[in-house]
């Protein structure tokens, strides 16, 4: 990887940890009333940026190898988190059969929150599932 | 694949007691007091048996094709569904048809955009042959 874009990633990574521990300090401290509205937001940001930036720093300097075992890998990762994808909206979406058995199901299918963790769910359990398949070897 | 061969194998009719299992599940469940789940349950083992019929040759017998056909379609729906997501969250307030709608009534429209992006693409690549 070019020189200059790893100090870019480094400079992310060293704002997703400011970030981070000003939002843990403003919790701590009491904060606005209008800025604890929005502390969520501001977690999930700094540790996407983390996780993004800590994966593209430890990345080896020649980049990703994109050969056909890798490519593989990734499509089979894919198929699984599609698969946990569509689990989810199935969970979502029947959340009113389920009322009585998960009262969580509901509180969870109206909040101003839930597409943002779904997204989040379909594409971290890609990575993890991606790296787990790229470590095993034979795909 | 024959369909004599088909009717031998073992899959099928683990396939076909797999089907009728559901739908004897959903009757039970209709039979329960539940009519609404059991119809969905009745229909899911309907739709089962109808797809199985379509698609036959592509669902039974998993070679090494059609499990690179499965993967290669699972990423291309699964490309898709995030797109849909990240869509509906960047304008889902400003386009008409669905500025008032929660979310929880927009879910089973990205579960089934996800699905028949799933079906259409895997037929597609079963009908192109090369997968590589």
């Amino acid at each position: 990887m070019n020189n200059f874009v790893r100090k870019g990633w480094y400079l992310l990574l060293v704002l997703g940890f400011a970030l981070l521990a000003i939002v843990i300090i403003q919790i701590i401290l009491g904060g606005r009333p209008s800025y604890s509205q929005n502390v969520i937001y501001y977690i999930i940001i700094s540790l996407d940026g983390i996780i993004t930036s800590w994966i593209f720093v430890s990345m080896p300097k020649t980049g990703a190898v994109g050969d056909e075992r890798t490519i593989r890998a990734l499509e089979k990762a894919s198929l699984y988190a599609f698969l946990i994808l569509v689990g989810c909206l199935i969970l979502l979406s029947g959340a009113y059969f389920f009322d009585g058995i998960n009262s969580f199901l509901l509180a969870a299918k109206d909040s101003y929150l839930t597409p943002i963790i779904v997204a989040h769910i379909g594409i971290y359990s890609w990575g993890i599932l991606a790296y787990y398949f790229v470590k095993k070897g034979d795909v | 694949m024959k369909n004599q061969e088909i009717e031998k194998s073992k899959d099928f009719w683990i396939f076909v007691k797999a089907c009728i299992g559901i739908i004897l599940v959903g009757i039970a469940t209709i039979l329960f007091n539940q009519p609404v789940i059991g119809i969905n349950i009745v229909s899911t083992g309907t739709l089962m048996i109808v797809f199985a019929a379509l698609f036959g040759k592509m669902h039974y017998f998993q070679d090494a094709r059609s499990r690179r056909i499965r993967e290669k379609a699972g990423y291309n729906a699964y490309v898709a569904t995030l797109i849909t997501i990240f869509l509906l969250l960047a304008f889902g307030n400003v386009l008409p048809l669905i500025k008032n709608a929660t979310y929880s009534s927009v879910t089973a429209f990205i579960f089934f955009v996800g699905l028949f992006c799933f079906l259409m693409v895997s037929l597609y690549y079963n009908k192109k042959g090369d997968v590589e």
